[in-house]
Parts: C-alpha cells; structure tokens; sequence
C-alpha cells in the first residue's frame, strides 16, 4: 500500500513539475497531495493532511451512511468534491503555513539536544562538576560565612566558631565589607589562637559579585599585613598545605603566614588569611590589600574588650 | 484514564521559546564551564582588571598590531610579536596581561609598582616571549623576552639598552612607539624559552633625541615579577 502511495506521489509530483494542473477528476489521494503540497515544512504538511484525510473519511462515511446503496468510489468522488478546489486549498494553506516557524522550531529542538549533550559528554570529561557537591571547596554560595562548604568544611568551622578549647582566645564575626570595581571585598570571621609556642591568627574573606563571568580573585604577593607595634607580616608563596592542614603541622615546623583558597562558587571567593607569630601584646591587625596604594582595608581589634 | 498535566501545553511559538530558553540556559552553563572566554583580548583584559579589583587602565601597548626593532643582524626583516599582550598604565603601576591561545584560566596579569623602581624611566616586562620571525620556520624562529619603557623624556625619539647577563652583555634599540614608549626585543644566546630571563638582570637604558644627543641614562635592575 505504501509503495502504491509513493509511485502515486511521484507521479504527481512529475506531473506538477511539468506544470500540469490537473482538470481532471482527483480521487482523496490526489486531492491530499495537491491540497497539502503548498505546506513546505514537512511535519506540519503531515499533520495537515493527516487532519483533512480523516475529514474527507468522515464525509465518506456519512455518504455511505445516508446513501447505504451508494458506491464507495462515488462516495469517495463526491467527497472530495464536497471538500473544495485542491488548488484554492493549496494556496491558503501555504499562506497560513509559514515555513520559518516550523524550520526555527526544529532548530531549537536540535540546539537543546546539541546543548545537553555537550554538557553531559564534553562537560563531565572537563570534570567541573564542583558544584555538584564532591568538592569539599566549592558551594553555590557561601551560606555560613565560613570557608569550604556547608556540607564539608567542619574541619574549618572548628577555628572560627566560639567554641570552650582554652587554646581559642578571640572567635569574631565581623562582615566588614568594602565595593570596590563592582566587588564586595568583605572580611567576614577572624579567629586568635593560641598554639603551642605562639599566637596564630585566621582570618576569611570573601570577594563576592553577581557577575560570575568576573568573579574576583585576590593575590597573596598584593596584601600587606600590619599591626599597631609596627611588625608586617611577610605572606609566603606556597603556604596553602600549611594553611589547609593548620591542625595537623608538618614535623618541621615549617608553618609560615599565608594566604590560601577559603571556597568558591558562582559568585564568591573564599580565601583565608593565616598569621603566625601574632605579636601578642597587639592590639589591631590591619590588612592592606592592592598592588601600590590598598584597595580595600582592614582593621581587626585584637583586645576582647576593643570589640 | 485521562491523563494528568502538571504543565500547560505550549503551542508552536510556546515550544520555540520554551527550547530557546534551555538553550539559553544551558550554553551559559557550558560558557561559563570554559572560564567565560570573551571575544577580543582588550575584553578579556578588561575583565581580568576587574577581577583583580583594578580599575581600567589605559592601554598603551597591544603587541599585536606592532614590529619591534631588533639591532643585530642588520639588514634582515625586524621581528614582529606574534604573542597578543596588552601593557595598560595605571595611576602609579603599569600591567601586562597575556592571554592564552585556548584557556581564560591560563590568562595572566601582572601588575608593576612604580613606587618599586627609583628612576625616572619606568621598566616592564612583558609576560610572554615573542618570537623573532625573521624568514625562519616556526622550529626555527627565536624567542625574544620584551621589556617596555614608559614615562619616557621629552623628545626622546631612539633607546638602547644593554642588559648585563651572565653569558654577557645583550644590546638591543628601539624607535620609540605609539603611546611614547620603546620594547626592547631580547634573544638569549643560550636558547631560553622563558619569557622572564630577563628579570634581575642589571641593565644600562640610553635614550637619544633626534640630533642623537643622549638625553638621558638610566642604570637598574630589571624588575622581577612576584
């Protein structure tokens, strides 16, 4: 039936390029064909013709219904005359049918699948799925104001929240924050601690945008950190095992001043600050932060009773 | 049993929209997996200021669209830079930014105190080498490490500069540059790859007017990235 379809389909079509335009009786095939021809997008000529096949069914049916002696060609005939000029047709439904619509509409389907599967295949081998939750650093937002994620970062949390370790002697929230060049440079939480032989002190920031395309970064060799006695403490390249492991001090220990990745998401940058050798007797530590003159400052009192 | 809609049905414009939203959404996402890449390298300097919480600078030199003189073997085509750096001067520090053929996390900045160097000529290194392209194959070519000089005297129309390197002594000169500024081009004899060799070394900058009368010598070290 199918190839009878087609053979009859490519003799219209043959028939139609040599620019005849058939007077003659059309049986519903023919008169589908040329009807729905004017329709150039193909899924929406399908569905048309689908539509006016079931019509010119239905009229049929109701012929033979209320003419029970009545032919089936003749019901057919008189169908497909009851249905109108296949040309007129033709011609008002390639104007109601524009092409473009159906062609943007198939574009997009394609454009999302291609879109998902980049996403899936070329996405997962770049293996960024940070902010799926494997990556103790990494969170949509910073949502406790420590560093390292809500989830994950307890390790962390420990240095900074007020806790009943003797050891810890100054937990502050402080959420200062300076706008500078469409950035919210913020010093968030400061913790003084006592170590074995030495004050250590922790500080987070965070730089923070909704552009995540420009996301803000800070640089250890641009931060410059004083006190009121006039000690500056040098940041050493490289201090990011000994910041992230501070519990835990390598054997020689060689645990120097800092400055390390405190999370990161979207749209914020973690970093924490780790000073040792804070002058006990101390009472403000500043943070200066640009490459000549500071573009953001800090001040953290050190002395409970200052706050 | 009818079956249950928990969304409307979206006709043909509705789908076309519905799609082209995911579409949207999800080529952000695929965007900003590969680092955000902007068009141009102007762009991506801009950005990689404000990421560093610079304000913009002005730019004064982009190495793509310039030749730098190179003194010896005369005669021979000078090399062209074929690395895109951007050198942008600030209130009181200059930044050189190169960027990555294929990688905004390989991108990089940096930034130069004028307050770190004590003479009245200021000295920046560029980022990255640039290569020599004289009538050699790519295997072939020299890589060069570029200095600039900026805040150049008035009427200074040619520099020298000699570098003291343990191997000896570099010469190189240079017609001074749009924005007034002259780059020193730097082919090491013992094949260094490194951009920055020239960092630390001690150097000698002549600047003549264009009677050939020196106007001004500087001596120094050439700074040395952090």
């Amino acid at each position: 039936m199918k190839q009878e379809e087609k053979k009859k389909s490519q003799r219209l079509e043959h028939q139609e390029n040599a620019g005849g335009r058939g007077q003659a009786r059309l049986d519903g095939f023919q008169w589908l064909y040329i009807a729905t021809r004017g329709i150039r997008f193909r899924p929406d000529r399908a569905a048309v013709r689908r539509e006016l096949e079931a019509h010119l069914e239905d009229k049929q049916a109701d012929l033979r219904r209320i003419f029970p002696e009545m032919s089936q060609e003749e019901a057919e005939r008189r169908a497909v005359e009851s249905m109108g000029d296949a040309w007129e047709v033709r011609k008002q439904l390639a104007k109601i049918h524009k092409p473009w619509l159906g062609y943007l509409w198939r574009l997009s389907q394609v454009l999302a699948v291609l879109a998902c599967l980049w996403l899936v295949s070329f996405g997962l081998f770049r293996g960024e799925d940070a902010y799926l939750g494997d990556d103790g650093y990494s969170e949509l937002w910073d949502v406790d104001n420590l560093p390292g994620t809500a989830v994950m970062g307890d390790q962390d949390d420990r240095r900074y929240l007020p806790g009943d370790d003797p050891n810890q002697l100054l937990a502050l929230e402080i959420g200062q924050t300076e706008h500078v060049g469409g950035q919210n440079v913020s010093l968030r939480r400061a913790a003084l601690w006592q170590g074995d032989d030495r004050r250590e002190l922790y500080l987070y920031l965070r730089v923070d945008t909704w552009r995540f395309w420009e996301r803000g970064v800070l640089r250890e060799e641009w931060m410059k950190v004083t006190d009121d006695r006039g000690n500056c403490y040098a940041l050493e390249e490289g201090n990011y095992y000994a910041l992230v492991t501070a519990g835990d001090p390598p054997e020689d220990g060689s645990r120097a001043s800092g400055l390390a990745w405190g999370g990161y998401g979207p749209f914020h940058s973690g970093y924490e600050v780790y000073l040792r050798d804070v002058d006990p007797e101390a009472r403000w530590i500043r943070l200066d932060y640009g490459p000549t003159q500071p573009l953001v400052s800090f001040t953290v009192e050190l002395k409970e009773e200052d706050q | 049993m009818k079956k249950m809609r928990f969304l409307p049905k979206l006709g043909r414009g509705g789908k076309i929209v519905r799609n082209l939203v995911l579409v949207a959404g999800l080529a952000l996402v695929i965007w900003a997996q590969y680092g955000c890449p902007l068009p141009t390298i102007d762009m991506e300097f801009r950005r990689m200021e404000r990421k560093n919480l610079l304000p913009p600078s002005e730019i004064v030199l982009h190495t793509g669209q310039i030749t730098v003189s190179h003194s010896h073997d005369p005669g021979v085509p000078p090399p062209k830079i074929t690395e895109e750096q951007i050198l942008g001067l600030g209130e009181d520090y200059a930044v050189a930014f190169w960027k990555h053929p294929f990688s905004t996390s390989g991108n990089q900045l940096a930034c130069w105190s004028f307050a770190e160097q004590p003479g009245q000529v200021k000295l920046v290194p560029l980022l990255y080498t640039i290569s020599d392209t004289r009538d050699k194959d790519w295997p072939e070519r020299e890589s060069c490490a570029a200095v600039a000089t900026l805040q150049l005297p008035e009427g200074t129309v040619r520099g020298e500069m000699t570098v003291e390197a343990e191997e000896g002594i570099y010469q190189e000169e240079s017609q001074v540059l749009e924005h007034g500024l002259c780059l020193f081009a730097f082919q090491s004899r013992l094949d260094s790859y490194s951009g920055d060799w020239v960092q630390g070394l001690p150097y000698t900058l002549r600047l003549y007017d264009a009677a050939g009368k020196l106007l001004l010598e500087q001596t120094g070290t050439v700074p040395v990235r952090a």
